[in-house]
């Protein structure tokens, strides 16, 4: 057998990536299990928490008080944290393919900034609705909003952009850039209409945070996130063939129109239901993919669950570092990752300048 | 392969005002005319890429009733040039033709394709990292992987191949060619865009001559290539030449009048 060297150096011709993908879904679940058990055991309570957790595995009673630390606190931060992840993780894979670009991510085509709106439109102005309204849509007013938000600029901007069932991916991601920037302007308008304690929920929501964790909005979001995530599982092909162009996709078989309709709904999906429960959590949609493709390479048949997989553990991450680096107050989760994942953006930048005339 | 009455219309402009096209299994039919003439245009219309008015039919199935997976059963298409967004390697994008081919099962073909385009052992290069002439070869052994038999279940397969010795050495030229001669012969159909009009005196069965969005006029490579032609469709007094012995004519630049 002949040695290829691919331009690092490596020697790769004994090494096909399929395989090594398969053993990184492996490797990855038991990351996701093993964070799962550190983020259930970490926190602001006392440690008598990670004895009770383990009483609670081996079957014995455990205290009240534990009991709703560990119930009502940690484990549906856990359940939303792993949503949340896997679900921008996902977004941010279904994106770069749509795009043809490594660094488009639902942040950039206006995604996100729309369900911010639908966010903070339902936290100033939700005092003015009428008691009835208020009392039937309940804690979850700003959670629907956000979802609306969402839901409403992937059909504008699907409007905008699409001619006789085409969709131009240029006029599509330059249409997000201006429906983002008027999300922007229009929550800028509304800031300035809010109190104090209002500014402090914006401020709060807007850097991202799993901290106002509820079972109720775990069970909000986790239909639309796991549909949507389950869903972009069968995209690979698609999105493998759309690397090459939507006109070479098309020559191989793939139903290319179809395929991006049902890439951009479970995008909707999985961000509007991400931003809606926990805010602007960003740089995972950019980050995990590009580290998974460092890793086992571009092929979408396992970077799709890899990256589900991988984000969900590195939001659980994210989350312990929010919680213990200024405990017993916590940091919003947005920043950490902000911290993490903005250099590895620039990174990405840096490595892409010269050799695509980016 | 059957086209009828091709038009084709991209914004306001019509680009090809009915276009009569019939290419025959066995055969390498070539299309040639001067740039802008709407050869590409109509080879985007047989692939089903463009929106077209008229009938184009493949087997007897007219290609507008067909489902994407099933024309991609039927025909490879090569475009004339493909970027690729991620960083995949070779063997990665060879493979994406098997995936979407019926010949899933086999895959030895990835390997055999690439030894067809003088590409063996470039397997787990990044085809990112290629020369554009490489790149095409990986492209076109990507569409062989498609349709590796040139006949299937008794129907022929079809290569549409869009310029593609456009960028390659001479060398390369009669390799990428001699696999699209090849295919022919195995029985299926070959239809291809050219420029080099040696080139396709050598290896086309069957020639149509595109001019301004129509068909200029088709017929053997013999029969269509003269001095007629070179006035009327390329604008220039340039006097075919025949090899005495073989009967192939050839374009010799040098020949031309002085106006």
């Amino acid at each position: 057998m002949t040695l290829a060297m691919d331009h690092d150096g490596l020697n790769v011709a004994a090494l096909d990536r399929r395989v090594t993908a398969r053993r990184v879904t492996l490797a990855l679940l038991a990351l996701l299990v093993f964070t799962s058990i550190c983020s259930i055991s970490v926190g602001a309570s006392d440690a008598s928490v990670r004895a009770a957790f383990a009483d609670l595995i081996a079957g014995r009673d455990i205290s009240d008080l534990d009991r709703i630390v560990l119930w009502d606190i940690r484990l549906p931060r856990l359940a939303m944290g792993i949503l949340v992840g896997a679900a921008l993780a996902v977004s941010g894979v279904v994106m770069q393919g749509l795009f043809r670009n490594p660094l488009a991510d639902p942040g950039i085509v206006g995604v996100s900034a729309g369900a911010g709106l639908g966010a903070i439109s339902a936290i100033i102005l939700g005092a003015y609705l009428p008691a009835s309204i208020l009392a039937w849509v309940g804690n979850s007013l700003v959670a629907v909003a956000a979802f609306l938000g969402g839901w409403t600029s992937v059909l504008l901007l699907y409007r905008v952009s699409t001619r006789g069932g085409q969709t131009s991916v240029a006029t599509m991601l330059l249409a997000g850039i201006a429906l983002g920037a008027l999300s922007g302007a229009v929550s800028g308008v509304l800031v300035y209409m809010a109190d104090d304690q209002q500014l402090r929920d914006l401020t709060f929501w807007g850097m991202g945070s799993l901290a106002g964790a509820t079972w109720t909005k775990a069970a909000t979001a986790a239909p639309i996130i796991l549909i949507s995530v389950f869903t972009a599982q069968f995209l690979a092909r698609a999105l493998n063939g759309m690397a090459m162009g939507e006109a070479v996709a098309q020559h191989m078989g793939i139903p290319v129109q179809r395929s991006k309709n049902i890439a951009i709904l479970a995008v909707a999906g999985a961000t509007g239901a991400a931003v809606a429960v926990s805010g602007g959590i960003g740089f995972i949609g950019i980050v995990v993919p590009h580290l998974l493709r460092l890793a086992t390479g571009p092929d979408h048949h396992r970077l799709l669950m890899n990256s589900a997989l991988l984000g969900a553990s590195l939001l659980l991450c994210a989350d312990m570092i929010s919680r213990l680096i200024v405990a017993p107050a916590e940091l919003p989760i947005g920043i950490v990752t902000a911290i993490l994942g903005a250099p590895v953006f620039l990174w990405i930048l840096l490595r892409r300048h010269g050799t695509m005339g980016m | 392969m059957k086209g009828e009455n091709i038009h084709v219309k991209l914004g306001r402009k019509e680009i090809l005002h009915g276009v009569d096209f019939d290419a025959e299994p066995g055969k390498v039919t070539a299309i040639i005319g001067p740039n802008g003439s709407g050869k590409s245009t109509l080879l985007k219309a047989l692939s089903g890429e463009l929106e077209s008015y008229g009938a184009i039919s493949l087997n007897g199935h007219s290609i507008s009733e067909l489902k994407p997976w099933q024309l991609a059963a039927m025909r490879g298409v090569l475009p004339q040039s493909s970027t690729v967004a991620f960083p995949f390697t070779v063997l990665e994008i060879v493979r994406l033709g098997l995936a979407n081919g019926l010949a899933a099962a086999d895959d030895s073909l990835p390997a055999k394709a690439l030894a067809h385009v003088d590409l063996a052992g470039f397997e787990h290069r990044s085809y990112q990292n290629l020369s554009g002439g490489e790149q095409q070869r990986v492209q076109l052994a990507r569409v062989l992987t498609q349709v590796w038999d040139a006949t299937y279940h008794d129907q022929p397969r079809w290569l549409l191949l869009d310029e593609p010795v456009a960028s390659l050495d001479i060398a390369h030229q009669f390799t990428v060619l001699g696999v699209a001669r090849k295919f022919a012969t195995q029985g299926g159909g070959v239809v291809v865009v050219m420029h080099d009009l040696n080139l396709t005196a050598l290896f086309a069965d069957y020639v149509y001559v595109m001019s301004e969005g129509s068909v200029w006029g088709s017929g053997t490579p013999t029969a269509i290539l003269n001095d007629q032609t070179m006035l009327q469709v390329y604008g220039i007094d340039l006097p075919i030449s025949t090899l005495p012995k073989a009967q192939v004519p050839f374009i010799l630049p040098q020949a031309m009048r002085q106006t």
